[in-house]
């Protein structure tokens, strides 16, 4: 089924159409909130938030062609505000900081090879225009330069070129850690 | 011909890039699970509000921090309005709500753990506590009026 046929049918309560449109976008979707470095309960608060709208506004968006877009540009919306919000932690604890290096440190340990931890951390020290950018485009399934678009508030245009220039430093990156890894 | 290699070589470190974001950070299943489920959330001829107003994004702004009050939300419909006081630390919020135009009735809290039910007086309050933290939206209903007032989702 085409994405219009998937709307249509989710429209009328078709459970399997709606999974299908989740499977589509969910990479996208986790992909921008994790390009924010939300952490995990703030990330699944957006994450979770998103399609719940999605859900809200099922018969608003008529151009299924879009409808990635809108998704990308509603989490990327609910990101920002959580960032300026800041909530979890305001109402936890006010001095109490997300621990990202700790949260990446344990994604890490996932990993078994030395190379792959290696990229990992290469990945992790990118700035956050690179890091936001890499994390959509290795999205599963990939997403359009469109949905890219949307997700930064990016001209499509410059999408190409931000990319060369970000694997670059990428690969930079991962070659001076290599090296230190090596002398260790 | 330059370039094309640089392309390859690009696509290529992506490529293992994919692979190792795959593995280190994947969508977790539990969120899937509840992306599917949200479907069933869906409502019909209600009256759908805006948020108006977050005290929260505004004491951001200002940089002053979140005081003894909670946080203060407001929603505006068609015809009704509703502002919602949210506090409380750790996993549990309170909310205490004030529909107007009043009436009696009741509000729906749904919640990602399912939904809660609380009477609204006949002066359009409310107050729940025990709600999880996590994405909400409150939906209002006074007894022999039109549809529902519905809020949008929310973390709270």
């Amino acid at each position: 089924m085409d994405l219009e046929a998937l709307m249509r049918a989710a429209r009328e309560g078709d459970g399997d159409a709606w999974n299908a449109i989740v499977a589509r976008y969910s990479g996208l979707l986790w992909g921008i909130v994790r390009g924010y470095r939300l952490g995990d309960a703030d990330a699944a608060d957006v994450f979770q938030t998103t399609w719940l709208r999605l859900v809200e506004h099922l018969d608003g968006i008529r151009n299924a062609d879009g409808l990635g877009a809108w998704l990308a540009t509603t989490a990327r919306h609910e990101c920002l505000r959580v960032l300026r919000v800041g909530q979890r932690h305001v109402l936890t604890d006010a001095f109490e900081l997300p621990d990202e290096a700790e949260a990446a440190a344990l994604d890490a340990r996932l990993l078994t090879g030395e190379r792959d931890r290696a990229l990992w951390r290469a990945f992790e020290v990118l700035s956050d225009r690179c890091r936001r950018l890499l994390r959509l485009l290795v999205a599963d399934p990939a997403p359009s330069y469109e949905e890219v678009g949307a997700a930064l508030d990016m001209p499509i245009g410059s999408i190409g070129p931000t990319r060369g220039r970000c694997l670059e430093r990428l690969r930079e990156h991962a070659s001076a850690a290599g090296l230190t890894t090596g002398e260790a | 011909m330059e370039r094309d290699e640089d392309t390859e070589r690009d696509d290529a470190l992506l490529g293992e890039l994919r692979r190792v974001i795959g593995a280190a950070d994947p969508v977790p299943d539990r969120l899937i699970a509840a992306a599917q489920a949200s479907l069933s959330w869906r409502t019909f001829d209600d009256d759908l509000a805006e948020l108006l107003h977050d005290s929260s994004a505004e004491a951001a702004l200002s940089g002053v921090r979140a005081g003894e009050r909670g946080r203060v939300l407001s929603f505006g419909g068609e015809r009704m309005q509703l502002e919602v006081e949210v506090s409380g630390t750790g996993n549990a919020r309170t909310l205490t709500g004030q529909l107007s135009p009043a009436g009696p009735g009741e509000v729906e809290i749904r919640h990602g753990a399912g939904q809660s039910r609380v009477e609204l007086d006949a002066r359009g309050r409310f107050s729940t506590a025990g709600i999880p933290a996590g994405t909400v939206s409150l939906r209002c209903r006074v007894d022999g009026a039109g549809p529902a007032l519905t809020t949008p989702w929310l973390p709270i």
